[in-house]
């Protein structure tokens, strides 16, 4: 019992070498990356840096040009749509713009990836039971028959985390969870990631310009630039580098 | 001009191969039954007061206009077949093909261009779902069963309207007026017209979810996405008609 924890940790995505260009636009240009099991690791990188990009590569929602990837144990390359969408069951999603269905209730937006991804106990009972239950883990409780049209900003990107979190993924990728909130919201998603991280022992890669959000939820940055990660550390090693562009994104 | 013509061709292009993407796809599983039925009544629902009344109007004023012609001639016992002819053959599918190309098509285009941009077809295929299938297939199938019913409907509405006109002016009565109708009608007139429905139903469709689905970025690129897969469908109903009296026009010498 005494040797499990941080010494046996496996990886659950690697990325090597990984390329990616749109055209004469070169976004990823070798790219290597690794998230251990239950880490939580930050990346910053400047507007159209590829951070995006990225993730969808991970996600298998971009085809990537070369390299090699490993999601779960499982190559990404040459995959069937059954397995691809296996993978995506275990890894949560969260879009920049929260992506809601607008023309579906938050409770149908909820329910939408359980019912697409055939739930074993999929009869309507079970599934408003966890719906309720990832709507109270962001404190949403009472927009289950509201409109996303409804919803402010913040609140939106709440439900987000909610149908994000309602497959229990083993992996999650945020995409600037706190983009465009205030201070305040956007510490309250920065915990709330942390609790999720807690009750699910997820793991998570978190796109972020919010040097706040990367303080308080992740073990480890990592820092994208010009489509190579650029250099990795904690958030107290790198705020103290002399290096030109970490500075950039330290300086106050 | 030239960048203009070849623009022309590509957009083409990649209709036909949207289309082939569609009957690749539409036979194999997973079927999207629940969205179809959802968007079939969506569709007949968006656009069946529309799509009545104008019929309704079309009706009407065709027979007052023709009336006066046909008077001086003594030739209104005609009045009836002609009209029955010219509604069910022509002025029923154009005019319904015209008014969902309007509504129905621009309602599609717009959804789907936002649902690209906000990212939410993205969502949609991260939740294991086939964007093509669950969102092209539905709608292109739906809009192409409803169309040849809403035709039928415009018909009979329009029929109405004209037997009002026919009955306040010079006295013939519903049952007399259907009767003519009928006698002069066979399915000859109606099979062709329920036919072309079809074709325009599949072609407003299938156009609008093209555009949709490759709408540029931006929200100002929506509306513009709407407007362009509303033109472009029109222009195509007035083709398939075309070519549909063509058609037609041969199996009739024979
Ligand atoms: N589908 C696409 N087709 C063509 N180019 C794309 C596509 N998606 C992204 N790009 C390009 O890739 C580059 C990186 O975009 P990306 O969205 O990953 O930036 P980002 O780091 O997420 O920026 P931000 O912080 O503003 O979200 C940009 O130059 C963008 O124009
Ligand atoms: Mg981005």
């Amino acid at each position: 019992m005494m040797i499990q924890e941080n010494n046996f940790k496996k990886p659950v995505i690697e990325i090597k070498d990984l390329h990616k260009s749109f055209g004469n636009n070169h976004v990823l240009r070798g790219f290597d990356f690794t998230l251990m099991d239950g880490e939580n690791v930050a990346l910053l990188g400047k507007s159209g840096s590829g951070k995006s990009v990225l993730i969808k590569c991970i996600i298998g929602l971009i085809k990537i040009d070369s390299g090699q990837m490993r999601v779960l144990g499982q190559s990404m390359s040459d995959m069937t749509q059954k397995k691809l969408n296996s993978i995506r069951r275990d890894v949560g999603f969260l879009f920049q713009g929260s992506a809601l269905y607008d023309s579906m209730s938050v409770r149908e937006n909820l329910e939408f990836p359980m019912r697409r991804h055939h739930e074993k106990n999929d009869d309507s009972k079970t599934l408003l039971v966890r719906v309720e239950e990832a709507l109270d883990s962001v404190g949403l409780l009472h927009t289950l028959d509201l409109m996303p049209a409804e919803l402010s900003g913040g609140m939106k990107k709440r439900v987000a985390i909610a149908r994000t979190l309602i497959l229990r993924p083993k992996i999650i990728l945020y995409d600037e969870p706190t983009g465009g909130l205030d201070p305040i919201t956007g510490r309250e998603i920065s915990h709330l990631i942390n609790k999720v991280q807690e009750q699910y022992k997820t793991s998570a890669l978190i796109i972020t310009h919010d040097l706040a959000c990367a303080k308080i939820t992740t073990n480890r940055i990592v820092i994208l630039s010009e489509g190579k990660n650029y250099i990795e550390g904690s958030y107290g090693v790198l705020e103290q580098s002399s290096d030109p562009v970490v500075q950039e994104f330290f300086k106050k | 001009m030239l960048r203009r013509i070849k623009k022309f061709f590509i957009t083409t292009g990649e209709i036909t191969q949207f289309s082939a993407r569609y009957f690749r796809e539409v036979l194999f599983p997973p079927y999207e039954f629940q969205e179809l039925l959802k968007q079939s009544f969506l569709i007949g629902n968006k656009s069946i007061g529309l799509v009545g009344s104008t019929g309704f109007i079309m009706g009407i004023v065709l027979t007052l206009q023709t009336r006066p012609t046909l008077v001086e001639f003594g030739a209104e016992s005609w009045m009836p077949s002609m009209v029955g002819i010219a509604i069910v053959r022509e002025i029923g599918p154009v005019i319904t093909a015209l008014i969902c190309a309007g509504k129905v098509g621009s309602g599609i285009s717009a959804e789907l261009a936002s649902m690209k941009v906000t990212e939410q077809i993205d969502a949609m295929e991260v939740s294991g779902t086939n964007p093509f299938k669950y969102l092209v297939i539905t709608r292109v199938t739906a809009a192409t069963i409803m169309l040849p019913v809403l035709v039928v409907f415009a018909d009979l509405v329009s029929l109405i309207g004209s037997a009002m006109v026919e009955y306040l002016k010079g006295g013939v009565t519903l049952q007399l007026y259907f009767s003519k109708v009928f006698e002069y009608l066979n399915y000859g007139d109606l099979i062709p017209s329920i036919v072309k429905s079809f074709f325009f139903g599949f072609a407003i469709a299938i156009v609008s979810c093209y555009k949709g689905f490759n709408s540029s970025k931006g929200t100002e690129g929506v509306g513009r996405t709407a407007n362009e897969a509303v033109v472009i469908s029109s222009m195509l109903v007035f083709v398939l008609d075309f070519i549909a009296v063509l058609i037609s026009d041969i199996f009739y010498d024979l």
